[in-house]
């Protein structure tokens, strides 16, 4: 049986003679209860309780292996539960048979309390026994697990276990000096086995200092023969300048008779030095005479690596944080003892090193008051989470000289297995800077939008301004015009037989000038209001607008033959009435550029051009020179003779400025007397 | 036809009033062509009031033609007037108008303008529409008996 088996037989044990004990006085409380009241739930208890006491002592005699002593003891006990088990069914039976006067009269109560007495007795009796047993299998076990622990770092220790067992632990049965001798050296020569195999250097040595065996594991580590490195030899593989420090050491060992540990470098076979952890114990015999010394070397190399490269991680990120300003902080939350914060921590709450002596109690007072509340919110939420870095939260600190300072913290909250928190670790930044940089950014952000909205107003007053300027123009420049156009017409229709060709010529001239000039003004007054009146967007059904718009041409050209192709189904987002002018304009145009054709081919489409869709309105008319085109969508740029073409000039630049503000773009494709298309995008409204 | 009653043409612009009677006279239509210069006036004339004191005002125009940029009283409010007054109120109101602003068409039908007439440039098609109010509101409309 190992020492594991063996603590958990104990524990089987200890838990078998407490069953034993307290079935014995449930069945006891059972026949009290029974006597007093006669309910028969007291008799069940006494029942189940006699069952389970059977069960238990089984239990008990069957683990119960140990000494002849505990062996006695719990035969004893069997026997004295029997009896005061069997006295007890007595009672219950002349209850039940001659009442319960008989019954109290037959249960002797100073009987049953010594009996008791005797049976507690004997169990804690067996129990110390079992105790003891288990104290010591603890022990080892511990013992051994530490040892397992120790071997995986530095396994020499367990050697050391191992030859104080052989020297000294060996001894205790066996009384023959000769036996012990025989013993100690089967014990050696299966312990030098073991040490060959082991990744230690181990040795021995007389009492004297001698050493006389090494394991194979030094002489493969050295590269060294055994006749080099007997006695003194060993020298040789050591560092000279730091060997006199060795032999002082080792000497003074030596002189004192106690064990000794240094940590020296030793030379490998290849030359190269590793750094080795050397521990000496002395060997007794049984009369306390120093034997020999035995001693381990374990090259903890990588062990001082592993130290190093933890001791650079420090240093870095104690670097880190200096460079970063991170504060650290660990808050203990059992004991509200007050932690170790880093500097870094303390300059942010303005306090000097060893300046903050808060703990997770006492910090929020270090808290502004008005983000105390908040702060705390967050770190009890962070508590029932207790998910990494479930604490975050900004707050403000006043320093000690009245500074405030923003703060931005993350912790998490390390829980044990039943859920209570015992730790928070986190971090801590001053972010003061950037705070005030938002800050100032929302001050930036709203004066903008309130100088944005200052602009508007003054948008919409000049706005106005152009609309009263509008009305002016159109009300006011019409007028004159009607009046020029009226009393020529008059001059004509009154007097036109007392005038001749050329004047009557002039006079018609005068009309049509004014013709064109009201046009113009209609024109420009149209262009202003694309421009400016607002736009309501709505989903807009192109094709039906194109239908409407041709059929109204094909009304107004009778003597033209024109075929109009439209695409069904063309539908866009935007403002019905705009859209209606910029359409009605690329239709006038394409009616009007198709007038040399014996037949116009007008077609109205979508299509997908440069990744999005684009309508365009195609004629077979008498096209452009694409490069005059660049004017083409600006106020009165014309590219054709107003005496071949009429007109002002102004409906393409209404198209683009319609376009435009539904955010699209317009564009022109044509060659000479090959026709024309323009196309046209919606932007995202489309 | 209402022969004899009168239509009021308010129009500050004497060539536009001279052209609108020119053109009624084209369009055979008899009706006395009063004209007045501004909104003051035609609400004036219309009660018996200022330089038309002592006219009588039971002798309402069979249409009155009303400009809407007026000096002194605006169009808008010449027909806010005139519909107010129980006198008048029914007399068909006709806006003859270079403005097409859609705000003032729109305030115009909502003050209970009749017909909203936008002045074309050219005369000829001036004198067509001036022939076709007068043919409409003077010979085609049944006109609205006088409130008493």
């Amino acid at each position: 049986m190992d020492a594991q088996q063996m603590v958990g037989h104990e524990l089987r044990v200890l838990h078998a003679s407490e069953q034993v004990l307290s079935t014995m006085e449930d069945a006891e409380t059972g026949v009290r209860g029974y006597l007093l009241t006669g309910d028969s739930r007291y008799l069940r208890r006494f029942q189940s309780a006699l069952s389970n006491q059977r069960l238990a002592r089984r239990n008990l005699r069957q683990l119960a292996t140990g000494s002849s002593e505990q062996q006695a003891r719990i035969a004893k006990l069997d026997r004295l539960l029997e009896i005061r088990l069997s006295g007890l069914s007595g009672v219950v039976a002349s209850y039940k048979t001659e009442g319960p006067d008989a019954a109290v009269a037959a249960a002797d109560p100073g009987e049953g309390s010594r009996a008791m007495g005797e049976i507690v007795d004997l169990v804690h009796d067996a129990q110390q026994e079992e105790y003891w047993l288990l104290s010591q299998g603890t022990r080892t076990v511990e013992a051994q697990a530490s040892h397992m622990r120790w071997i995986l770092r530095m396994g020499g220790a367990l050697l050391i276990v191992l030859i104080t067992v052989v020297g000294v632990v060996g001894e205790r049965d066996i009384r023959s000096r000769q036996r012990v001798e025989e013993s100690l050296t089967g014990s050696e020569g299966r312990f030098r086995t073991l040490a060959d195999g082991i990744p230690q250097l181990c040795w021995m040595a007389n009492a004297d200092g001698g050493i006389f065996w090494f394991n194979q594991r030094w002489y493969e580590f050295t590269g060294t023969k055994a006749e080099e490195m007997r006695g003194w030899g060993w020298q040789s593989v050591h560092d000279p300048e730091g060997l006199p420090a060795v032999l002082a050491g080792w000497k003074n060992s030596i002189a004192k008779g106690e064990p000794w540990e240094m940590v020296f470098p030793l030379r490998a076979a290849d030359g190269t030095f590793h750094p080795f952890l050397t521990r000496v114990i002395p060997v007794r015999d049984q009369s306390g005479k120093l034997v020999r010394w035995f001693g381990t070397s374990t090259d903890i190399t990588a062990q001082r690596r592993t130290e190093d490269a933890l001791r650079e991680n420090q240093e870095r990120l104690l670097l880190a944080e200096q460079v970063a300003r991170i504060g650290t902080f660990e808050w203990n939350l059992v004991e509200t003892a007050a932690n170790q914060p880093a500097p870094e921590l303390e300059a942010m709450y303005g306090l000097p090193p060893g300046g903050f002596s808060a703990s997770h109690g006492t910090w929020l007072d270090l808290v502004s008051p008005e983000d105390r509340d908040y702060t705390k919110r967050r770190m009890q939420e962070a508590m029932k989470t207790g998910a990494p870095g479930a604490f975050e939260a900004e707050w403000r600190v006043i320093w000690p000289d009245g500074t405030t300072r923003w703060l931005f913290g993350r912790a998490s909250v390390l829980k044990d297995d039943t859920g209570k928190p015992l730790r928070t670790i986190g971090a801590v930044v001053d972010v003061t800077d950037r705070k005030r940089a938002e800050l100032e950014v929302l001050r930036i952000n709203a004066e903008l939008e309130q100088r944005v909205n200052q602009r508007t107003i003054q948008l919409e007053a000049s706005n106005k301004e152009l609309a009263a300027f509008a009305y002016s123009v159109s009300h006011d420049l019409r007028a004159p015009l009607r009046g020029i156009d009226g009393w020529s017409l008059a001059l004509l229709e009154d007097y036109g037989a007392r005038l001749d060709d050329r004047a009557r010529q002039y006079l018609n001239r005068v009309r049509s000038e004014t013709q064109r000039m009201g046009n113009l003004i209609d024109d420009m007054l149209q262009l202003s209001r694309v421009t400016r009146d607002e736009m309501k967007l709505e989903k807009v059904d192109l094709t039906a607008l194109a239908t409407g718009i041709t059929a109204k041409l094909r009304d107004a050209g009778p003597e033209r033959f024109m075929e109009f192709v439209i695409e069904a189904g063309l539908v866009a987002v935007g403002d019905g009435r705009l859209l209606e002018i910029a359409l009605t304009n690329l239709f006038s145009n394409a009616v009007k550029f198709t007038g040399p054709r014996n037949k116009a081919l007008i077609e109205f489409g979508r299509l997908e051009k440069d990744g999005e869709m684009a309508f365009y309105v195609r004629d077979n008319g008498v096209g452009f020179d694409m490069a005059h085109a660049g004017n083409l969508f600006g106020p009165f740029q014309r590219l054709h003779k107003a005496s071949e073409f009429p007109g002002t000039g102004i409906g393409l630049a209404t198209v683009q400025r319609i376009v435009r503000r539904h955010g699209g773009r317009v564009w022109a494709e044509a060659q000479v007397n090959r026709g024309a298309a323009f196309w046209f995008t919606l932007g995202a409204s489309a | 036809m209402s022969t004899h009653r009168a239509i009021l043409l308010v129009e500050d612009n004497p060539s536009d009033a001279d052209l609108t009677r020119r053109a009624f006279a084209i369009g055979r239509i008899v009706n006395e062509l009063v004209v007045v210069e501004d909104g003051q006036d035609a609400m004036d004339y219309l009660r018996g009031e200022g330089s038309w004191a002592g006219r009588n005002v039971s002798e309402t125009p069979a249409l009155i033609l009303l400009d809407l940029k007026l000096p002194r009283v605006p169009g808008l409010e010449v027909l806010r007037m005139i519909r107010a007054d129980a006198r008048i109120r029914r007399v068909p109101v006709v806006i003859l108008t270079s403005s097409k602003e859609e705000e003032d068409v729109g305030a115009g039908y909502d003050l209970g303008v009749n017909s909203y007439v936008r002045k074309p440039v050219d005369f000829k098609e001036f004198q067509t529409v001036i022939g076709n109010l007068g043919m409409y509101w003077l010979l085609l409309n049944e006109p609205n008996p006088p409130v008493k």
